[in-house]
């Protein structure tokens, strides 16, 4: 018989019982659904994790100040570590081979002016070139240059809310006030997507609610902000495109080592391992979802086993009908397995349509990111058919095996 | 003298059973030659169904030979027999057996999906449908049918494949007397335009519109008369 007698013959006889049909597609189709809402979650959190990690720059490793133990201020004073400073990045940009560029920051508290007081902006005090090492794009006027830090000159670039929120003020040649001075705009940044880490054990800035301005002239803005804080926040370096970032680490740890003479004030962090990090625990992630919706397939098979076999023992008659008119016994196996197959694959279409469904309202009502991959659509169909072969065969043999005469004779 | 086309000689056929062996064929000697007209006669227990399933290929014997047309069934497998039953044999049973969910062009149509080469059997089904006069009722499913109907349409698809053997197990044993007389009538037009008949019966009267009865008792043909009828 050929395949599309075949499947003609198969759908007229899975519509015999049509809510029968149905019910037993339940369990194919809500396997299937699991599956395509597990790994849209999954892949998801992945594009979710992978963005903040893009935003730190794969190229880059990044040294943070971290506050210090009692026991470690004293080893710091007692060994003459004075924190993390932009000497640091001197040393690596005398040192370091296959460094790009390096830029630093220093996080600064001061008062604000009176619109800028509510959204509370993070104000970064910055080397020249941190523009570049962030992919900053100007919407208007010009970045800190290094003439401004050299001659801590009074000037600062706002970002894009920052400028919304100021309005008329928020241009280029305004004045606004951060602690106890009057800065001059010379700058608008573009917006700059961004996205709060929800999933992600590190944070990454909003650049569109920064003000930058000149290292160095930050000190005596405040209380907060001393005349003899030299310490920054943070060193950026960015690496030659293709250095190998994972023989670098070694040599910045060392490097970092000497200088700090043993005291642990700082932290590296290397977006490129956590990019390896991250894709570990996703692997992880996505096998315990994958085994859990595996198993609701599993279930939907064995489903699909149970109403073949009914169909089987009910249909006795016709399979001795069509044995004395010229079938085989593969072809009599082949009809049951195509029926079951059939089954599983209206179950399966069903159940990508309503996963799609899902995840999108998952994303929707959890507000979680869902992605529902093609990759992940054709996996679950692919499993699914493989179950549904795999239901279909014992039914299918028994079929086979049934004595003609007998079956003929069957009430 | 029309061609022999059943030669079976000694054909036994036996089942184990927990005690002993029971014999439901013991030994049959029969000759059908084509354009015959032959009914088979018998008790129930008689072995008249065991011999038909065995000309019907639907089985094999324990022992002895079958040749249908000159070729030797007794030790085909399953396959080889499949298409045997597919290209040569047509049977027409007492309850009709046509499958529930196909309707009677498709029903008629199924020995033909069952054959390892595919021909265009349109015009063979479509003619087969209108001799037993279903002509109006093609596209119809059995349900929707009366008993004489569901039996013309188990003929036309015997018909169908222009068998060497048409093997009729009770035809009109689910009928009422009328419409049993016209499936008869239709046997006797179908024999008389050449069609070779096999009908297992246990009412002499269906009997006698065959030329020839045999009668089955204990596993073996014990007696047989031929035609005119008194």
């Amino acid at each position: 018989m050929a395949l599309t007698e075949q499947i003609q013959q198969g759908f007229r006889s899975i519509l015999l019982h049509r809510l029968r049909t149905l019910l037993s597609t339940l369990g194919i189709l809500f396997g299937v659904v699991a599956v395509i809402a597990m790994l849209s979650i999954g892949e998801g959190a992945k594009q979710e994790t992978l963005s903040q990690i893009e935003q730190l720059g794969l190229r880059n490793i990044i040294i943070r100040q971290t506050a210090v133990s009692e026991e470690q201020r004293i080893k710091a004073i007692g060994k003459g570590s004075q924190g993390l400073r932009w000497e640091d990045a001197r040393a690596f940009q005398a040192l370091l081979p296959g460094l790009h560029s390096v830029a630093g920051v220093k996080m600064v508290k001061a008062s604000m002016g009176a619109t800028l007081k509510d959204i509370s902006p993070e104000i970064l005090a910055i080397t020249d070139g941190f523009d570049e090492i962030q992919g900053l794009e100007m919407s208007e006027g010009r970045f800190i240059s290094a003439y401004d830090i050299s001659n801590r000159l009074q000037v600062c670039v706002i970002g894009s809310e920052i400028a919304k929120s100021l309005g008329r003020d928020g241009h280029v040649g305004q004045r606004i006030r951060i602690g106890n001075a009057q800065f001059k705009v010379v700058g608008l940044l573009g917006f700059k997507t961004w996205k709060p880490g929800k999933t992600t054990a590190f944070t990454t800035r909003n650049l569109n609610l920064s003000i930058f301005i000149p290292l160095g002239v930050e000190q005596g803005l405040s209380r907060m902000a001393m005349k003899k804080d030299s310490t920054i926040s943070e060193i950026i370096l960015q690496m030659d495109q293709g250095v190998p970032i994972k023989k670098t680490i070694p040599l910045v740890k060392q490097l970092m080592e000497t200088m700090h003479k043993g005291v642990d004030d700082y932290q590296v962090i290397v977006p490129q391992e956590l990019l390896d990090q991250a894709d570990r625990t996703q692997t992880i992630f996505n096998l315990v979802l994958g085994s859990v919706a595996a198993i609701s397939l599993l279930v939907g098979g064995i489903g699909i086993m149970n109403i073949m076999l009914a169909s089987v023992s009910e249909r006795v008659r016709e399979i001795g009908i069509r044995r004395a008119v010229g079938a085989n016994r593969m072809h009599i196996a082949r009809q049951f397995l195509m029926e079951g197959l059939l089954i599983t694959l209206i179950g399966a279409i069903g159940g990508v349509f309503v996963g799609i469904l899902f995840s999108l309202l998952i994303s929707l009502l959890a507000g979680w990111h869902t992605i529902v991959t093609l990759w992940s659509v054709v996996l679950s169909l692919g499993m699914a058919c493989g179950v549904g072969l795999f239901s279909g065969l014992y039914p299918a043999w028994k079929a086979a095996s049934l004595n003609p005469i007998t079956a003929l004779r069957h009430e | 003298m029309n061609m022999l086309l059943i030669n079976v000689q000694g054909l036994i056929k036996s089942y184990p059973l927990e005690h002993g062996t029971v014999h439901a064929l013991n030994g049959v000697d029969l000759h059908v030659h084509s354009g015959d007209f032959t009914a088979l006669m018998g008790a129930s227990g008689s072995g008249k169904s065991t011999l038909m399933h065995l000309l019907g290929c639907l089985d094999r014997p324990t022992s002895g030979t079958y040749q249908l047309n000159g070729q030797d069934i007794s030790s085909l497998d399953d396959e080889s027999l499949s298409i045997i039953r597919s290209k040569q044999i047509g049977f027409v049973f007492q309850s009709y057996n046509l499958v529930p969910q196909l309707n009677v062009y498709e029903n008629v149509e199924l020995p033909f999906l069952y054959r390892t080469e595919r021909i265009n059997a349109h015009k063979q089904i479509v003619q087969a449908i209108e001799r037993v006069g279903l002509g109006h009722r093609m596209l119809h499913r059995p349900k929707e049918l009366s008993g004489g109907e569901l039996q013309r349409a188990a003929i036309a698809r015997a018909l169908a494949i222009h068998p060497k053997l048409i093997l009729a197990d009770e035809p009109t044993g689910n009928l009422d007397s009328k419409t049993g007389q016209s499936i008869l009538e239709l046997f006797q037009e179908l024999n008389q335009q050449g069609a070779t008949i096999l009908l297992v019966t246990h009412d002499r009267s269906v009997a006698q519109h065959c030329q020839r009865i045999l009668k089955m008792q204990d596993g073996k043909i014990v007696d047989q008369e031929t035609a005119p009828w008194h």
